[in-house]
């Protein structure tokens, strides 16, 4: 892979890939000339040779890097009231602060801000999560301030962000702390109680003297209580809780096995009976206890793995101080009045007024994919990305005000709204613990009337048999099977509890922007008026190779030619001179009439066109593809789109696509969900936008692209990586086929149950006859879970 | 039966230490990232720069 500007063959950026302007920096650095596109790239290249870690360039796999920006002061940040709650207390004196970063792209990033920010010193500790794109570190204030650390990150291109909820890097990891010690004690203390118990089956013949075999008894007692009680805790407390609330569920049946199991061997144990099952119990706890650690990890790095993708929700905004220098801080701080630089390329922080004229690309918050010009003393929205250059702002609204946060709140009262919906496989769980528990109740009682001696292995045997496992155990494990096999496909679960709606789902509800198509412009067709042929388009690349545009990227890598003088005018276009000669690539009046885009050559005051170049947002590649694999699942498709109807139009004749809508805001998509609903129609929804939000948290089942704003990812039940549309159809049909296993696995637990159940309540199933079911039933239903994990590289559809 | 009678209490002290050391390390935040750990082996350490590279600025 390519990694350096020389190996690229174009002229690139030796540290960010970026195209070179005319007058690139030059350096010569470990003895060999280096060009750079700008002076920021160029600082960080200096500063990476200087520490030593040029290995950096060797290490990474792609041929990208971030380009250092504005360098602001981070001085705000010391001693910030706002950044109060997410510092913390480090180990052995001093701060510790779990921060984003912002610009990592692979290993190689990590490596490289772990060795500069450890080199620093009065720096603890610095790690860097690869996976989730956090960053903890531990520093001596005395020694060195935060500022001075933010300030090191920032020179080499990568910018903190803080995590939108400080609570929860804590909570997570006091929760796994916390997991990590009860499977230990559960594995322990059940492998110890194993032990004794082996000693006490072994002895076949009886022949063990009274006094061991009590001693034996007593030891497994003494280790199987904190296995219980402690590592069993969340059990019991989930038992309680569904008790109190009137649900018996997974916990009741799990923890009512245990305790049964140990209460039992208790007494038996002070009775000097037959048989304990002591290390039933704790087995019990173990397996089960693993299973959930299991499901927990998952989730929680499904959580990271978003915040990761998202770029967490603060950028620090620059503003601008009485002096006219910049510092960064917190937007949440920014109140009406202050005055903010927003570079092109970065999202506004807030609503505000412009003081100069811009190009803002709205897409995000309204599907536009064309930006939308705007004039100084006009309004812009929060989110908003600003092109080509840099924007001054004054705002106007805190950022809690904004347009997107009034996106946020609508996403979130739709969200809470849904509700806890919960899957029908864990209610018909709940109707059946429920009917054995009271079975279970009626054969106890009726024992203790007619032999109470037997009364409690009737008891025990019905509850050990009945094969809880078939439900505790393999529906997480169908259900992680089904996310992992997602995972690998590049479908992120984040809220895995709905996959039955999406095994369910009819009707498809698509946006466009960025979604359906590319949500960039790129280049369609080149109309030549003066036979320049393939010079206009050089022509073209060279100009807006400079700057931060989509034409840039629509029009590709320039042959090598340079432009020179080239300046941006917003609404307007780009205006250089390439070889000599003035050239204007732009739309209007400012290249000689026409709304098309146009290259014309200026001479004095006449502007001669030159070219015409059509430039749209065409389909993703494989949305036709994933379009009819939906088709053929029984979907049915509809767009709903922000963006212009004649835009809409041309992309639903493309795609085949009967019904379609144009202009719409995310009012008028809700207004669509609900009239589907109305019909009776399943929805799914799949979006990017910030307008997307409010869809997707009120739909059924709703995916978010990857690439899209961080708020649709978090309203969101499914993020879909690599905005690889043909996932989408493969992620249904394995949400279809967990179904189905769910519906083996209790038909199965039902109809084993029905037989054995009856058989124990007449007593005639000892309690070690039952375990063996039990383990058998539990073994059949877990295998069959584990299916669901098999790579079915052509299994009987869109496997692939 | 007099050795278990030692080697039993015995083994369970040993079973306490063990698991008293476990949660010792899981507090001291040992085990709170399981996965970067896993990707150390694949970076290089770069060799150690004796003195500072020559480093020129042409213009």
């Amino acid at each position: 892979m390519a990694t350096t500007g020389q190996e690229l063959g174009t002229a690139r950026c030796d540290h960010c890939g970026e195209p070179l302007p005319a007058a690139a920096p030059r350096e010569v650095l470990a003895g060999e000339p280096r060009h750079f596109c700008c002076s920021g790239c160029a600082a960080a290249a200096r500063l990476i040779h200087r520490h030593g870690l040029a290995d950096f360039y060797r290490l990474r796999d792609r041929m990208e890097a971030p380009r250092p920006g504005a360098v602001a002061d981070f001085g705000a940040w010391d001693g910030a009231e706002w950044l109060e709650p997410h510092l913390r207390r480090g180990e052995g004196g001093g701060l510790a602060l779990t921060l984003g970063v912002g610009g990592m792209r692979c290993g190689a990033c990590a490596w490289l801000i772990r060795r500069r920010l450890e080199g620093i010193p009065g720096v603890r500790h610095a790690a860097v999560e690869l996976i989730t794109g956090r960053l903890h570190l531990e520093w001596d204030p005395s020694r060195v301030t935060l500022s001075a650390l933010l300030a090191a990150l920032a020179e080499l291109g990568y910018s903190p962000v803080l995590p939108g909820d400080p609570g929860a890097g804590e909570r997570e990891r006091t929760e796994h702390r916390r997991f990590l010690k009860r499977l230990a004690v559960a594995a322990l203390g059940s492998m110890q109680a194993m032990m004794f118990a082996e000693a006490l089956y072994l002895d076949l013949a009886g022949a063990m003297p009274l006094a061991t075999r009590d001693a034996f008894r007593w030891f497994a007692f003494l280790l199987t209580t904190p296995v219980v009680f402690y590592a069993g805790w969340p059990f019991l407390a989930g038992m309680a809780r569904e008790l109190r609330q009137r649900a018996p569920a997974m916990d009741t049946l799990i923890a009512s096995g245990t305790l049964a199991a140990y209460l039992g061997s208790l007494i038996e144990t002070l009775r000097g009976g037959l048989h304990v099952w002591y290390d039933a119990a704790a087995m019990f706890v173990l397996f089960l206890l693993a299973a959930r650690y299991l499901e927990w990890r998952q989730r929680a790095q499904a959580r990271g793995l978003v915040d990761a993708i998202a770029g967490a929700e603060f950028r620090p905004a620059l503003r601008y101080r009485a002096d006219g220098t910049l510092e960064a801080v917190d937007p949440r701080v920014l109140v009406p009045g202050d005055m903010v630089l927003v570079p092109s390329g970065e999202a506004l922080p807030a609503d505000g007024r412009l003081l100069v004229d811009a190009e803002l690309d709205e897409s995000l918050l309204t599907g536009e994919p064309h930006p939308v010009a705007r004039r100084a003393g006009e309004s812009a929205c929060g989110g908003s990305v600003p092109v080509g250059v840099a924007v001054r702002l004054a705002i106007e609204r805190p950022s809690d005000q904004s347009t997107r946060a009034t996106l946020a709140r609508l996403a979130a009262r739709a969200l809470a709204a849904r509700g806890a919906e919960g899957e029908r496989a864990e209610r018909i769980a709940v109707g059946f613990v429920s009917v054995v528990l009271i079975l279970t109740l009626i054969a106890c009682l009726a024992w203790i009337l007619i032999e109470p001696g037997r009364a409690f292995e009737v008891t025990l045997a019905m509850l050990v048999v009945t094969c809880p496992c078939a439900l505790t155990l393999a529906l997480p494990t169908a259900r992680s099977s089904v996310v992992a096999a997602l995972a690998r496909r590049g479908v992120i679960a984040i809220q895995p509890g709905s996959l039955d709606a999406l095994a369910r789902a009819d009707h498809l509800l698509f946006d466009k922007t960025g979604t359906l198509s590319e949500g960039a412009p790129k280049l369609l067709a080149v109309r030549d008026l003066t036979g320049m042929g393939a010079e206009a388009l050089a022509v073209a690349s060279a100009l807006a190779a400079g700057i931060a545009h989509p034409w840039r990227d629509a029009f590709g890598a320039s042959d090598g030619r340079q432009a020179e003088h080239v300046r941006y005018l917003p609404g307007r276009g780009l205006e250089g001179r390439v070889g000599g000669t003035r050239y204007r690539l732009g739309h209007g009046d400012f290249v000689g009439g026409g709304d098309v885009l146009r290259l014309a050559r200026v001479d004095g005051s006449a502007i001669a066109p030159i070219a015409e170049f059509e430039v749209d947002d065409p389909p993703r590649k494989d949305a036709a593809e994933a379009l009819a694999a939906l088709r053929a699942l029984g979907l049915d498709i509809e767009i709903a789109s922000g963006d212009a109807s004649s835009r809409v139009a041309r992309l639903a004749r493309r795609l085949g696509v009967a019904r379609w809508h144009g202009a719409m805001r995310a009012e008028d998509k809700l207004a669509l969900l609900r009239k589907r609903r109305a019909e009776g129609r399943r929805v799914l929804a799949v979006g990017d936008g910030a307008n997307d939000a409010p869809l997707l948290a009120a739909a059924e089942v709703s995916m978010a692209l990857a690439e899209g704003a961080s708020l649709s990812q978090r309203s969101a039940d499914w993020v879909l990586l690599g905005a690889r549309l043909s996932r989408i159809p493969e992620a249904i049909w394995l949400a279809r086929r967990y179904r189905r296993v769910v519906a083996q696995n209790l038909a199965w637990a039902i109809g084993y149950n029905l037989i054995a159940l009856p058989f124990a309540a007449l007593g005639f199933i000892a309690p070690w006859l039952a375990a063996l079911g039990m383990a058998a039933s539990s073994l059949a239903v877990t295998a069959n879970s584990a299916r669901l994990l098999a790579r079915a590289r052509a299994g009987g559809g869109e496997g692939r | 039966m007099n050795a278990l009678l030692l080697l039993i209490p015995l083994s369970l002290a040993l079973f306490s230490v063990a698991l008293a050391a476990f949660f010792w390390a899981v507090d001291a935040g040992q085990f709170d990232d399981l996965d970067s750990p896993a990707f150390r082996p694949l970076e290089d350490e770069p060799k150690a720069a004796a003195c500072e590279p020559a480093v020129e600025k042409d213009r």
